[in-house]
């Protein structure tokens, strides 16, 4: 069996993992456009933090490559071959492959705006984004983040520490739309406020003017030396457009991560995976899940036959010392808040009947495992249970039915008759 | 309240260079005794310690020890320590003194006056790890009248078993450990008073149930499901007077087992109220028979007191396949502390002068004879059985097999290692499969003890030694208590 | 290989705690030493109130959520199944927090890491919960570990 994979992140790396689980020899080839080898993308930020600190953000190493017996190409993948099964790279190589997997993970997205290609104006996506801005800033410049989605955030705080006046510019309502609700939205802006990062929101970049100055649409002005684009992202999904497979949003799969050409499958940011709560098809570009979806295409390629049910929007980040966990969404249904506060800590559940969609938690990760497990394992909690455990919530008052139900702490053998 | 005109009976020391407040004693205490304020100190409260020692057994640092409160009163024969604090105690409360476990005092102990035989040269001891060594015991009526055939017989591999202690008294997983110790041991153990748990209904058939003056949880299935039935007339620790289980102890579990009204008082009477005569007890006994279809033996549990002879006699002709005898020293959860210390008499001359009344009434055969009441090692097991018992019961060395430290505290029902409690959260720090491995570790150590004292006498079994008390020297006795007991001095 | 809490038998003395923590870094075991001299702190940790308590220990789960989501590859598992964290690489984020079912992963808030069990793995022996427990509430549990 030979296995080709195009890409070399997480997703990647999880096939791998998945593949070796089960065949330990079939052929493993890596097309790495990048030429970074297997680094994890959220760790750019902690090095443009930190450079000399985080010079190293591997996710797997060259070792565990080689102990896997995976070969790597460094070279993009140009276009696919089904019906010779084989893969074009741009230098000219082809490689045939049995089973493919896409994993070409996502383009930051990029605003559709006169003057946008200027040397300080960066997206923050990849390695070299990173090592860019840090040749570039200066202590004392003022930055500007457009978007105050995850990448945004960890942007702005990277640049904070780094001696920058940071401003972000979002264009909801609050900050950290997809996250956070209104509720807890106003805790986290007061305390990332106060700690010194301005945020603006319901504002819209319409045009960068001369002088780095950038116009809103409510027409404010701001001047930035530097301005970073964290508008979101979208799936790199072209090699399999070109090829005729099935693309939505995002490429489509089955439950098998197979896409619509058996032969090739396809995990990461680059799918669209099947939202478990709401039963839609999302693109959630999540590390977790990008890790996921590789294995269990990796168990698949190799032949073992593994569902993949779907998965859930699921966050935690530390922006500013301001830990925020978040786990679940939201449909349109009418939904119960529960809210508990007490300082800087805060928690929000939203309850439909006995089933939890969704909860933010600020300053209290202690507490997100288990929710994040009883909204993903759909676990039956009454409501006035949780109302109990939100009197005081610790890890002690989670819901006694929440440890029943988890079932899979095994408990020895104890006294019996 | 006015303050005490005591000082605590106990003293904690911390030895605080080896403290790290880590709480792990204000966490265990169930008397309240240790306390961490905020500032992170430790503060010890002596008066409420009764030396249950759980604190300076689990603390990590080996910080705490625990003595007796370092003040004497001036010296005096007559008025001693305990006789002057219990007057303060009872100035105090008012109330009739309560203990629990068996009686402390000096009396003259007799086990301690009675030595074993060995052999030398002229008949050879054994050695029990070569040649087979027979410790199976039965239990139960061996006279053959007639036509009636065998009568029913507990078969037991170790002439020792688990004396009555009751759901209730003690917790149920006391029950469970000493159970399946007995199952593993192939002995039996006892209910006592409170009926059968639902937990145990498996263990039934290793047990014997009582019969107390309560009835508690007694019906048609709690008889069938059993090895035996004992009616328990008396108990050594309070001969003459009743339980008193506290409404506290009753908890919907205790209340379900006993088949009685949750966290109401559960009173034994003083008296079988059904039960005024040999007579009236031989009709109770022949019912159980029936009822049971003669397929169990019924025994009978007497304390020990004065006319015990007589007292014995009339109850093996009222038909007892078993006589149990439980001496002044035997345990108990509550007791009145004058009634523990100064009534009942000693087991070992209460079991002698049975042995040898049954023999000259020549109705020993009709009755298998098993003595409790502070057996506290294989040699007084031995000694008992050479003074003519068949097997002893043990209940206060099997507790201290699963943690009891002797506070004597039971009666609180606050026992911080959750053997004389029904507090749930008690209850559970004896964890029932540790508690088995003890009391099977005990008895195993036991028996080989008793194989190889036996081997020295030159006896390969258990029947053997029974009665045979040539097999015995009195040392430091007068010569009417050699008499009672049916033994020679030493050197004779 | 996982040390199993059993809820019914755990007193909620807190030894399992005191002995984890002078189990780590680098005080051996001494526990007089260990808070003394300094701020030992536990991997794994009590759970519940004194009438239903357990220490909430790692799985170590085969397919452990944990491992496969952490972003920096901190978290690991070694070939004997143990699930650990490289205190090198990890960053804090805590998603390993929010994706543990069980709650045991937790911040380590004075190192802005995570902290867990790992099995006691630097030494020999059976782990310290598990030798100190008073009360069998806790057992080591040695299963066949997944080739995979
Ligand atoms: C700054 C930042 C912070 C983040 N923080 C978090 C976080 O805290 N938590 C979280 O859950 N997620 C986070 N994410 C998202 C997370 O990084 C992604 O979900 C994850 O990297 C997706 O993995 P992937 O393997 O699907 O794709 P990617 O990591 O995008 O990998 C795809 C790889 O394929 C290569 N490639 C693409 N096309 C070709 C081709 N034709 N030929 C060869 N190679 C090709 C790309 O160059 C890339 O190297 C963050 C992302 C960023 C950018
Ligand atoms: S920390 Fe949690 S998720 Fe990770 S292996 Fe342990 S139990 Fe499993
Ligand atoms: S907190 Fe550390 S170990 Fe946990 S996911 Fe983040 S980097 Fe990995």
């Amino acid at each position: 069996m030979r296995y080709v994979i195009i890409g070399s992140c997480i997703a990647a790396m999880g096939a791998v993992e998945g593949i070796r689980s089960i065949d330990k020899k079939g052929l493993i080839t890596i097309i790495d456009g990048e030429q970074r080898g297997a680094y994890t993308r959220p760790l750019i930020s902690y090095f443009l933090a930190k450079p000399y600190k985080f010079k190293d953000i591997r996710y797997r190493s060259p070792e565990f490559l080689a102990a896997n017996g995976v070969e790597v190409i460094n070279a993009m993948a140009e276009q696919i071959n089904r019906t010779d099964k084989q893969v074009v790279l741009n230098d000219g190589q082809i490689i045939p492959y049995d089973h493919l997997l896409i994993a070409t993970g996502a383009y930051p997205v990029m605003p559709d705006i006169a003057g946008i290609e200027k040397s300080w104006i960066k997206t923050f996506y990849t390695q070299a984004d990173a090592e860019s801005l840090n040749a570039l800033l200066a202590e004392g410049q003022e930055a500007v983040i457009i978007g105050s989605g995850l990448i945004g955030m960890k942007a702005a705080e990277a640049l904070w520490q780094r001696g920058l006046k940071v401003s972000i510019v979002e264009k909801d309502a609050y900050m950290l739309p997809r996250v956070l609700s209104s509720g807890s939205a106003v805790i986290l802006n007061s305390l990332i406020n106060g700690a010194g990062i301005n945020i603006r929101c319901a504002e819209e970049l319409t045009a960068v003017l001369p002088d780095h100055q950038l116009e809103f649409a409510s027409g404010m002005k701001l001047h930035a030396d530097l301005l970073i684009l964290a508008l979101g992202t979208r799936p790199r999904s072209e090699l399999a457009v070109a090829c005729g497979i099935k693309v939505n949003k995002g490429i489509v799969v089955n439950n098998y991560l197979q896409t619509s050409d058996e032969n090739i499958f396809a995990a990461g940011d680059v799918i669209e995976t099947r939202n478990i709560l709401t039963g839609e098809n999302e693109i959630m570009a999540l590390l977790p899940q990008a890790h996921k979806e590789g294995f269990l295409a990796g168990c698949n390629m190799a032949g073992h036959k593994i569902a993949y049910t779907g998965g859930i929007f699921q966050n935690s980040v530390n922006i500013m010392g301001v830990s925020i966990c978040s786990a679940g969404s939201l449909s349109d249904a009418a939904y119960t808040s529960l809210i508990w506060k007490q300082d800087e800590k805060y928690l929000e559940l939203f309850l439909d009947g006995s089933y939890l969609y969704k909860y933010t938690a600020i300053n209290l990760p202690e507490l997100s495992g288990p929710l994040t497990a009883a909204i993903e394992r759909r676990i039956m909690i009454e409501e006035t249970a949780w109302r109990t455990f939100m009197a005081a919530p610790s890890l002690s008052t989670i819901p006694p039915a929440y440890w029943h139900k988890i079932g899979d702490i095994p408990r020895a053998n104890t006294w019996n008759q | 309240m006015a303050r005490s005109i005591m000082t605590p009976a106990f003293k904690i020391e911390r030895d605080e260079d080896r403290c790290i407040q880590c709480g792990v004693c204000v966490r265990q205490c169930a008397n309240d005794v240790h306390h961490q304020d905020e500032d992170g100190w430790m503060w010890v409260d002596d008066e409420k310690c009764v030396a249950c020692q759980r604190c300076a057994v689990l603390c990590p640092t080996r910080a705490l020890s625990i003595k007796e409160y370092p003040i004497d009163f001036r010296s005096n024969q007559h008025w001693t320590s305990p006789t002057i604090r219990e007057i303060y105690a009872q100035a105090e409360s008012g109330g009739v003194l309560l203990t629990g476990m068996g009686n402390p005092r000096s009396y003259k102990n007799f086990f301690d006056h009675l030595l074993l035989n060995a052999s030398q040269v002229t008949n050879p001891s054994i050695d029990p790890l070569r040649e087979p060594m027979e410790l199976t015991t039965y239990l139960g009526n061996k006279s053959q009248n007639g036509s009636e055939g065998e009568k029913p017989q507990l078969e037991l591999d170790i002439p020792i078993m688990f004396s009555a202690m009751s759901f209730g008294s003690v917790s149920i997983n006391v029950q469970k450990s000493l159970a399946a110790a007995a199952r593993e041991l192939g002995t039996f153990w006892n209910t006592g008073e409170g009926g059968l748990h639902s937990d145990l209904l498996g263990y039934g058939k290793g047990a014997i149930v009582q019969i107390a003056s309560g009835r508690f949880g007694v019906h048609p299935d709690y008889l069938e499901n059993s090895a035996a039935i004992e009616i328990k007339i008396g108990q050594g620790a309070k001969p003459g007077i009743g339980g008193h289980l506290p409404g506290e102890k009753v908890s919907q579990e205790v209340s379900r087992a006993r088949m009685i009204p949750a966290w109401s008082d559960a009173i034994s009477p003083a008296p079988h109220h059904d039960i005024y005569s040999i007579e009236d007890l031989a009709q109770l006994i022949e019912t159980l028979k029936v009822a049971t279809r003669y397929r169990k033996p019924i025994a009978v549990k007497v304390a020990a007191v004065h006319n015990i002879s007589a007292i014995a006699s009339g109850v093996v002709r009222a038909g007892a396949d078993i006589l149990v005898i439980d001496g002044f020293r035997g345990g108990t959860g509550a007791a009145p502390m004058r009634i523990r210390d100064n009534v009942g008499i000693p087991i070992e001359m209460a079991l002698a002068q049975v042995d040898s009344r049954l023999r000259d009434e020549g109705i020993r055969s009709q009755a298998s004879l098993v003595v409790t009441g502070g057996i506290r090692n294989s040699a007084d097991v031995l000694k008992s059985i050479a003074l003519g018992a068949d097997a002893v019961y043990i209940a206060t060395a099997a507790l201290l097999a699963l943690g009891c430290h002797m506070c004597q505290m039971c009666f609180t029902g606050k026992c911080n290692w959750g053997i004389a409690t029904t507090r749930a959260d008690l209850t559970k720090r004896l964890n029932p499969i540790i508690g088995s491995r003890h009391a099977i570790n005990l008895l195993t150590a036991w028996s080989h003890e008793i194989k190889e004292m036996m081997g020295g006498m030159g006896i390969n079994a258990v029947e053997s030694l029974r009665g045979n008390r040539l097999m015995l020297r009195g040392i430091g006795l007068t010569r009417e208590e050699l008499d009672l007991l049916g033994v020679k001095p030493a050197g004779e | 290989m996982k040390v199993v809490a059993l809820p019914e038998y755990c007193l909620g003395c807190g030894l399992c705690e005191i002995y984890c923590a002078a189990q780590h870094d680098g005080w051996n075991g001494n526990v007089l030493k260990a808070f003394k001299k300094g701020k030992p702190v536990n991997r794994s940790q009590l759970m519940g109130s004194s009438q239903w308590c357990w220490l909430n220990t790692c799985m170590h789960c085969t397919d452990a959520p944990c491992v496969n989501g952490c972003i920096s590859g901190a978290m690991q598992r070694d070939p004997d199944g143990t699930v650990y964290v490289d205190t090198e690489r990890c960053v804090g984020c805590f998603t390993c927090v929010m994706l543990c079912p069980y709650g045991h992963v937790r911040p380590w808030q004075e190192k802005h890491q995570v902290i867990k069990c790992d099995l006691c793995r630097d030494q020999k022996g059976i782990p310290a919960c598990v030798a100190n427990c008073p009360n069998g509430a806790l057992q080591l549990l040695v299963e066949e570990v997944d080739a995979g």
